[in-house]
């Protein structure tokens, strides 16, 4: 925010922001590289699919996921084996549908039509040729990125194509097309392929693009199959469209000066919905807002160094300089040091505090990290044991215990990866986060009723997984902007996946949850309202008879005392009402009146 | 909630016969001392709500509401502090104590702690009432009123604890009715005990023996007082129905048995003049020349649509957010508790869910679901919303069973759009970063060697685990609570003009210990 400096209490909280922890400033941008030869517009018998319109849904999907989550990143759109040409190298047959700038209204509208157009349209606004260079269309790629006024960090293209071998008949521009993509790598510009299969015919990686796809050693990874399915598209430009962020790059030491890199992200994390901006009511304009900071008894504006920080126990206040609170904080520098090792059975799944993290060695830092970390990690599944680290984050950020969690890579059905291989880094509570709880619950259900239990249990069951379940709060808010910004007579409809699908449980356990409840002849309901309503008045009888006998309590003493506040309400009242005192229903008045009627100020 | 406070009476022993102690170790008045500074300590650190009244036994003077100086009954006890929260001048105040020149009857002691604690609560709501008493039992008493006090402290639900040099029963009583345990503690290293000091803890046995009270020594009491007291968090109990399929609704109670204690927030005072409050306002203002400054009543909200700005107004929200519906838990469905995996759990907490209090046939539903889980190592997705207004989300409920209690164990799990998917490269994809034997070899070397689990000498010379949660407290916290204690006597001053303002405690600044 322009103009004001930190909250002052916002320090405290501990939790991670990315941002503050991101040395990089600079944006997160994509291009969409799309063929638009005729090839992309044939419909698969099969699927019914036509591959350029699975591209630009896909587009579409992204720049409305990037409007969600990250609205900062730059999409540009740039079609190549077109008829026609638009662009600042003036090559032909590429064509910049979209520069690269942040998503918003009317690019979603223009993709929106494109959607909406037929093939025919397609080809009268555009056109189809064979005649392009795809060596031009990375080098538009390149311009695009460095014609771009805003700083970039992360620069990335992904290709969308079902010809696996382009220029078959033109070995040079080939040759010329893998020259440029090793030219825009080492600018720092990744690129990377989705590639759609046509029907009947695999999509040989081998035959050209292993050699036009350059991405960081981190990322590089088996070639996954091409895809023909929205869905499997989809989840790759997901796991693509943006740049694999790190919380922060760390040591590990394992004592005696044996230390290895590694980064730790966050793989999970509760997305909420955005802050609003406040506009004008008169002119629809942003408003900038401006935080001031003043003294509560005259006013004057206070600096940071005006300020002083306390905390406050039984009365006394302890205060300390900014510099203070920021040292009692610091333990040691940033890392993760190694305790030791427990079995893996020594977790306990309810000393959940905190989402975990996710570790994984840097080899850029400390050549050799890989290979201890693998050694480790390798070691760790085998004997199923954890490593118990104590763990700072980062400066001034007091330590905590983690245990390390070797974890395998696994992959989906498409061979996509679905966990990667590494640590997972869980909290450990410390013993003043654990709470004892008195539970004195046990019952012995009857073999019949367990029995039942289990077939419910049985009847109900399915595979979990949270890609299942979008969160409907999330959803609908983003819809209702969604058809507010695009004029939409109504948000698109949702579906909510949080709740229970009341009839296909009716219809594949009904019979069962009722056998179920009769034997509970009594019911499970808690009483009915009614009843307890009644216990409440009586309970209120009871409670006016007892404070009335406590009137005899020395209120002028307790009163002189300044200690009226420790009295009940009841008792209060009880004898502002005997003697006749009037005041308010709250606590606070009652005690006013009283002090008045002693006199006390 | 008002009715989780405790009143207690603290009865300190300030006799020459507290003088006595271990040869060359602390006297028992400041073995005392600091049990009473940790309890204080302790109750301050967690803003406990518990008020604590302190009551003077063998002081020169008498000031307390039952004294007779022409019996001289009651006499030498002062009733140094009424009931109040505790607080640093407590704490002061009784660092600074010393042993008088005289005794007093500590069968008094205990009723005029009981005569407090009855006047005191009084139009007040307290869970419980106790009465500590610090003593070495080497003054005269004598036992006309235990009849009377037992009945007392059984009618009024009080509670009476006696922490001493050694747990009472030990030394050698055999003549004595009580039904203490004749073999614990002979291996003390103490000064014999007095007939006097046996009688008396004969007599304070048999009144523990009938009000199930309790005993300590102080070697007992003090480690179990000397790290900081976690917060004093009541775990309110979260009612709501668990549903099965809409109709089969079970009341269930869930209680928070993990979540991260935070630290109170940092508080902004005035460098210069510490008493004043720092406040801050928000204003808004165009983005013009003059950076024209717009009411609060003439904004409206607006949202970011990408590079769009999308005004919602309140109005809006109320009629187009989300609508969570009743608050909750609803079972969506069950699977393999191998479909949930660890690294999505979510949220910041972990709650135990039982049956409802006092419903049996909801807590016997519920334990048939929980064993039905267990014994098919299944867990329930189910949909938590907490309240009606807040967002709803997804998480899990996992049986749990021990031997005195079972409950589903509830986490938070993500949502579609909590999940950020990454990939990382195999970690053998370069072939030089494959270990070798040698490095393996190396690793287990290291596990072995680091192994916690038996880290830990116990004080049978069993080996142990080192670093369970439970015996690890936060370091931050405990240096926190550390600085705030240090400048104790420095902030403090003379303790006599400290305790004058304070007119309900009057009484304090008449104490003359020595």
């Amino acid at each position: 925010m322009d103009g004001n400096w930190r909250d002052p209490d916002e320090d405290e909280e501990e939790e991670e922001s990315e941002a503050s922890n991101d040395i990089q400033t600079g944006r997160d941008s994509l291009i969409f590289l799309i063929d638009v030869t005729e090839g992309m517009f044939v419909k698969s018998e099969e699927t019914g699919n036509i591959p350029f319109y699975l591209s630009i849904k896909c587009l579409k999907t992204t720049l409305e996921n990037k409007i969600i989550s990250s609205e900062k990143d730059l999409i540009g759109v740039i079609f190549f084996g077109s008829e026609k040409d638009k662009n600042p190298n003036e090559f032909k047959h590429i064509y910049v549908f979209q520069d690269l700038d942040q998503p918003g209204r009317e690019r979603i509208l223009e993709v929106e039509e494109l959607l909406d157009d037929d093939i025919k349209t397609f080809k009268d606004k555009f056109g189809h040729s064979n005649n392009f260079s795809l060596s031009d269309a990375l080098w538009t790629c390149s311009t695009v990125f460095s014609n771009c006024k805003t700083n970039l960090s992360h620069k990335r293209v992904l290709l969308f194509t079902n010809t696996d071998n382009p220029h078959a008949e033109n070995k040079q521009l080939q040759q010329q097309a893998k020259i440029r993509a090793k030219d825009l790598f080492d600018l720092g510009i990744e690129i990377d392929l989705l590639h759609i299969k046509k029907p009947g015919v695999s999509f040989d990686i081998t035959e050209f693009y292993q050699d036009i796809v350059y991405l960081s050693e981190d990322e590089q990874y088996e070639k996954v199959p091409a895809s023909e399915k929205i869905e499997e598209l989809l989840a790759r430009v997901r796991i693509k469209d943006h740049k694999k962020r790190s919380l922060g790059r760390l040591t590990l030491n394992l004592g005696k000066h044996v230390e290895l890199a590694v980064n730790v992200f966050n793989l999970v994390r509760a997305a909420t919905k955005p802050y609003a901006v406040k506009l004008a009511k008169s002119n629809n304009a942003e408003l900038r807002n401006m935080t001031k900071t003043y003294a509560g008894d005259n006013g004057e504006i206070l600096m940071p160094s005006d300020m002083k920080k306390y905390q406050e126990y039984g009365g006394r206040k302890i205060f300390m300089e900014i510099d203070e609170v920021n040292q009692i904080k610091h333990f040691d520098d940033p890392g993760l040091v190694l305790m030791g090792f427990k079995p893996k059975s020594s977790l306990k799944l309810h000393h959940h505090i905190r989402a975990g993290q996710f570790v994984y060695p840097d080899e850029k830092s400390i050549s050799g990290s890989t290979r201890l970390f693998s050694s480790l990690l390798q070691r760790c599944l085998e004997r199923e044991k954890v490593i118990i680290c104590r763990y700072i984050p980062r400066k001034n950020t007091p330590p905590r215990l983690v245990a390390l969690v070797p974890q395998k890579e696994e992959k989906d059905e498409v061979g996509v990866q679905d966990i990667p291989p590494g640590f997972q880094l869980v909290f450990l509570p410390f013993s003043e986060d654990l709470r004892k709880l008195n539970l004195e619950s046990k019952q012995e259900p009857s073999e019949l009723l367990v029995d039942k239990a289990k077939e419910i249990v049985k009847k109900l069951k399915f595979r979990y997984h949270p890609e299942n379940f979008d969160n409907p709060a999330i959803q609908k808010h983003w819809r209702n902007i969604e058809a507010l910004a695009l004029d939409r007579d109504k948000p698109d409809d949702m579906e909510d996946h949080t709740m229970p699908d009341q009839e296909a449980i009716e219809n594949r356990a009904g019979k069962l949850i009722e056998d179920f409840k009769t034997l509970f002849p009594g019911g499970l309901q808690e009483e009915t309202s009614g009843k307890r309503k009644q216990g409440a008045s009586t309970g209120g009888a009871a409670k006016r008879a007892k404070s009335e006998e406590l009137v005899n309590v020395d209120i002028k003493h307790e009163a002189e005392a300044g200690q009226l506040g420790r009295l009940t309400v009841n008792v209060l009242k009880e004898f502002c009402k005997k003697h006749g005192i009037k005041a308010g229903t709250k606590k606070a008045d009652i005690i006013d009146a009283i002090s008045n009627f002693f006199g006390i100020g | 909630m008002a009715a989780n406070k405790e009143a207690v009476v603290i009865l300190l022993d300030v006799g020459p016969g507290m003088n006595d102690g271990e040869e060359d170790g602390p006297t028992s008045l400041q073995q005392a001392k600091a049990c009473i500074g940790m309890i204080l300590q302790r109750r301050i650190f967690s803003e406990s709500k518990d008020e604590f009244a302190l009551v003077l036994l063998g002081t020169q003077e008498t000031a307390n509401n039952l004294a007779d100086t022409e019996s001289g009954e009651y006499c030498h006890i002062t009733v140094a502090r009424n009931l109040k929260q505790a607080d640093w001048k407590l704490l002061q105040f009784v660092q600074d104590i010393e042993v008088s020149m005289v005794s007093a009857d500590f069968v008094d002691g205990i009723v005029i702690g009981m005569d407090v604690l009855m006047h005191q609560t009084q139009g007040q709501k307290f869970a419980g009432q106790r009465l500590l008493l610090f003593s070495n039992f080497s003054s005269e008493y004598s036992p006309d009123q235990v009849d009377i006090i037992i009945s007392g402290i059984k009618k009024t639900g009080m509670e009476l604890n006696v922490i001493g040099p050694t747990s009472l029963g030990s030394g050698n009583k055999e003549d004595e009715d009580s039904r203490e345990d004749q073999n614990q503690n002979h291996l003390h290293d103490q000064k014999p005990k007095t007939t006097q000091q046996l009688a008396g803890e004969a007599l304070l046995q048999r009144i523990l023996d009938e009000t199930n009270g309790e005993a300590y020594s102080f070697s007992e009491a003090l480690p179990a007082l000397t790290n900081y007291q976690k917060k004093n968090i009541q775990s309110a109990g979260w009612n709501s129905p668990l549903e099965i399929a809409g109709n089969l609704r079970i009341p269930v109670t869930g209680y928070i048995k993990a979540s991260e204690f935070k630290l109170k927030s940092w508080k902004t005072a005035c460098a210069q003049r510490p008493e004043v409050k720092v406040l801050r306002e928000t204003t808004y203002h165009m983005n013009d020349e003059a950076q024209t400054e717009v009411p609060k009543q003439d904004t409206i909200p607006a949202y970011r649509y990408g590079t769009t700005l999308v005004p919602f107004s309140e109005e809006d929200k109320v009629n187009m957010e989300y609508k969570t519906g009743d608050k909750g838990l609803k079972v969506l469905g069950f699977t393999k508790q191998d479909y949930v995996r660890q690294h999505w759990l979510l949220g910041d907490k972990t709650m135990y869910i039982v049956g409802k209090k006092d419903q049996q046939s909801a807590q016997v539903a519920l334990s048939a679901f929980i064993r039905a889980l267990y014994e098919t190592s299944m867990v329930a997705i189910v949909r938590y919303a907490y309240s009606a207004r807040s967002s709803p989300r997804i998480g899990f409920l996992s049986p749990r069973i021990k031997p005195g209690y079972e409950c589903l164990v509830f986490i938070q799990l993500p949502f579609m759009e909590d999940l950020r998917r990454f990939i990382f490269a195999p970690l053998d994809l370069n072939k030089k970063n494959i270990p070798t034997a040698d490095q393996l070899k190396a690793v287990d070397e290291l596990i072995d060697s680091m192994d916690l689990t038996t880290a830990n000498v116990g004080e049978d010379g069993a080996r142990e685990e080192a670093l369970k949660a439970q015996e690890v407290v936060n370091p931050y916290i405990q240096r926190l609570y550390q600085l705030v204690l240090a400048p104790l006597s420095d902030v403090l001053g003379p303790q006599e003009e400290v305790l004058q303002d304070e007119t309900h405690d009057v009484a304090c600044t008449k104490v003359q210990t020595k």
